[in-house]
């Protein structure tokens, strides 16, 4: 895995990443895809729970509160600026 | 309305489900659809149950199933199981639906056009409901339905659930089964998500005109989730929801106490004294009185609860607590039930829906008993008052509150150990992430909640309060069997003592008092414990008739009794047994309801008994060693 390629659990706050890949369970894995959480889908850590333990993510105009130690099952790098096609299947 | 059951009473019914992600606008689309005309359905062997609902004009009528929120046509949890498995036919009591109306939130289009995408492999005539356009419009956006239409091949209904508007289409298109179409897709049934979602974000761009972002929830969202603004809103959120359904339902119930109270006061004066009198006095109308009570508390429960959804703070507050509760086992969502528990333990489980996951879901379910409800307050408050000396520790600290905290505390904390426990054993899996939806806040639509209030009411006394009422007479007889004859003469309240001591439930006390000895407690604290495994409150009313005195005439005489009569470790030893026992019958008959077999209703009693019979054993005899 390259180095760029981070768990969503890592990623910085407030910048566009893409959806690179994953790992963990299929069931979880299938979900998390089903939420919108594909490859190439942008995302963005929006901010930590009050109490902590979990994040806030936004995906394809939803808004979704994750675990920490599920978001690090998807892994995500840094969007390119262009706009174009980050769908990388 | 009628019961599904078309192998018994073959029916002409076109039979449509309501499919959608969750959180899509269904319900109110359901609600809006069918208004009152609508009831759980009881499905053998499953545990969630969708509504029926029945839409009905001029000799046709068109059956509506609201299934749970699915994403596609692999399931991940119960819910998702059951409606699949409704959408397939594959449950032999449920009609397989002959077409479905796949409800699309006009603001989430993209993943409502890829659950469409994998309805089409169903190969079910299908038309869609785009929901909440009023929101995208007030957002600057719009869809497009008409190129919709003409993009899939099937109806579009562009509709406002929660104002109604665009509804009687819909009502109109089923009444007369107009033909709906099995979506055009270019997809193969093995097509991957990439590939829906790309076809997706193509129809959307063709449909769809975007909105601005939603800014007035971004800006709600800066204190609710704020590290310490939001934990205060949350606090005050919690302690309004506890003040109304502990303290607003309380005049409401005194009220129905007070009616039924009437009622009895009538019987016992038009019939003569005897078994016919006591049996409708004491035992139907008091059986029904046990029903009814609960009602203004899990009306109102309902209410608050549905408030909390519709508006979309309660998946915030989830997001919030589901750290701590994550320590347990337990998830966000299970918050509003363990909480609800400290007013009344049937609300509180019916209340558990709102947890998708099953084990998640059972495990709130069996720990909610162990949250101190409103109806052990009045035995804490009797024998503390009667036992714990009202001492002020350092001059401010009451004793008694003190005590009267620790068994709050006492009940709440096990509750979570055992939760902790059953997630680590017997309720293990877990499938399936945490996760939750923060939708746009939106003001409730009143209509839904008063629907849902309303239905929550009705399902209670259909279901659970049958049990209740059978239970509680069986009870009654237990109290009044065999008759004991009482000499010409005797005053009431003792003849009153006479009849309890030789009923069934006496006798029973007796004979069980050696295997509650160990606890301290003597035949009639046994009799008076066995007595309110029926429901708490019992317990006074029995000590009371035990020790002939007028209870309600004078509290202070029990009371006083208590004192001089009940020595301290023994009501200590009282005090643990109540905060673990399973003493309701009505809790008893919603959880076997609620988790569909009566194995779970052992469960429950056979681990607070021993939790209640061992820890009062060791609280029995640490305070007689301590004190000796």
């Amino acid at each position: 895995m390259p180095a760029s390629e981070i768990p969503l659990s890592h990623a910085p706050f407030c910048r566009p990443l893409v959806v690179c890949g994953y790992s963990g369970a299929e069931p979880f894995v299938e979900r998390f895809r089903e939420l919108g959480l594909i490859y190439g889908a942008r995302v963005t850590l929006r901010r930590r729970a009050p109490l902590g333990g979990s994040i806030e993510v936004e995906v394809g105009g939803i808004r979704l509160g994750l675990r920490l130690h599920e978001a690090a099952m998807i892994y995500v790098r840094p969007a390119t600026s262009d706009a174009a096609d980050d769908t990388a299947n | 309305m009628q019961r599904m059951t078309p192998q018994t009473e073959p029916s002409p019914d076109h039979t449509v489900a309501l499919v959608g992600l969750p959180n899509s606008g269904k319900s109110t689309l359901f609600n809006a659809l069918t208004g009152l005309r609508q009831r759980t359905a009881n499905y053998p062997g499953v545990t969630v149950e969708p509504l029926v609902g029945r839409l009905q004009f001029d000799g046709q009528s068109v059956t509506i199933v609201d299934l749970p929120g699915i994403y596609s046509l692999s399931p991940k949890t119960e819910d998702e199981r059951l409606a699949l498995a409704l959408l397939r036919g594959e449950v032999p009591e449920a009609p397989a639906p002959e077409r479905l109306l796949i409800v699309v939130d006009a603001s989430q289009l993209e993943r409502g056009l890829v659950l469409i995408s994998w309805m089409a492999h169903l190969h079910r005539p299908i038309a869609v409901a785009v929901t909440m356009v009023d929101e995208l419009a007030a957002r600057g956006g719009a869809v497009d339905t008409e190129e919709l239409e003409h993009i899939l091949g099937v109806p579009v209904f562009p509709v406002i659930g929660r104002r109604g508007i665009g509804v009687d289409a819909i009502r109109r298109s089923l009444l007369r089964w107009e033909p709906w179409g099995i979506p055009l897709i270019p997809l193969a049934p093995t097509a991957s998500l990439e590939d829906r979602h790309r076809w997706a974000q193509e129809v959307v761009q063709r449909v769809l005109k975007s909105p601005r972002p939603d800014s007035l929830s971004e800006r709600i969202d800066q204190y609710v989730l704020h590290p310490v603004v939001g934990l205060l809103i949350f606090a005050a959120v919690m302690l309004l929801f506890f003040q109304t359904i502990f303290t607003a339902a309380q005049p409401l119930m005194n009220a129905i106490e007070g009616g039924i109270g009437w009622l009895q006061e009538r019987v016992n004066a038009w019939l003569p004294e005897g078994v016919v009198q006591d049996f409708l006095s004491n035992g139907l109308l008091g059986g029904v009185g046990a029903v009814v009570v609960f009602l203004p508390q899990i009306m109102l429960l309902y209410l608050v609860l549905t408030v909390l959804e519709d508006s979309g703070y309660f998946p915030r507050a989830a997001f919030l607590i589901d750290r701590f509760l994550s320590l347990f086992g337990l998830q966000g969502r299970a918050f509003i039930p363990i909480l609800g528990g400290f007013a009344c333990a049937i609300p509180a489980i019916l209340s558990t829906r709102v947890i998708p996951s099953w084990q998640e879901r059972l495990t709130t379910m069996l720990i909610i008993p162990l949250m101190t409800c409103s109806a052990r307050l009045p035995v804490y408050t009797l024998l503390v008052a009667a036992a714990i000396p009202p001492v002020y520790l350092g001059g401010i600290l009451s004793l008694q509150a003190l005590v009267m905290m620790g068994l709050y505390l006492l009940g709440a904390g096990s509750g979570l150990l055992v939760a902790w426990l059953l997630r680590r054993t017997v309720l293990r899996s877990m499938q399936t992430p945490f996760f939750v939806e923060l939708p746009p806040y939106r003001l409730p639509a009143w209509r839904t909640v008063l629907l849902r209030t309303w239905s929550s009411g009705r399902e209670f006394l259909r279901t659970a309060g049958t049990i209740i009422l059978l239970l509680s007479l069986v009870l009654w007889t237990l109290t009044e069997i065999p008759r004991v004859d009482v000499p010409p003469g005797t005053p009431l309240l003792e003849a009153q003592r006479l009849q309890l001591e030789g009923s069934l439930a006496g006798q029973l006390g007796h004979a069980l008092q050696p295997f509650f000895a160990p606890l301290g407690f003597d035949w009639k604290i046994t009799v008076a414990t066995i007595g309110s495994f029926a429901a708490r409150e019992v317990f006074i009313s029995f000590l009371g008739q035990l020790y002939a005195i007028d209870v309600e005439a004078a509290d202070t005489t029990l009371r006083h009794i208590i004192a001089t009569q009940v020595p301290l470790p023994t009501a200590l030893s009282i005090l643990v047994f109540y905060v673990y026992a399973l003493q309701c019958i009505s809790t008893m008959a919603v959880l076997r309801k609620e988790s569909g077999s009566w194995w779970w209703v052992a469960l429950a009693f056979v681990y607070t008994f021993a939790l209640a019979y061992g820890l009062s054993f060791a609280v029995h005899q640490i305070a007689q060693w301590l004190l000796r």
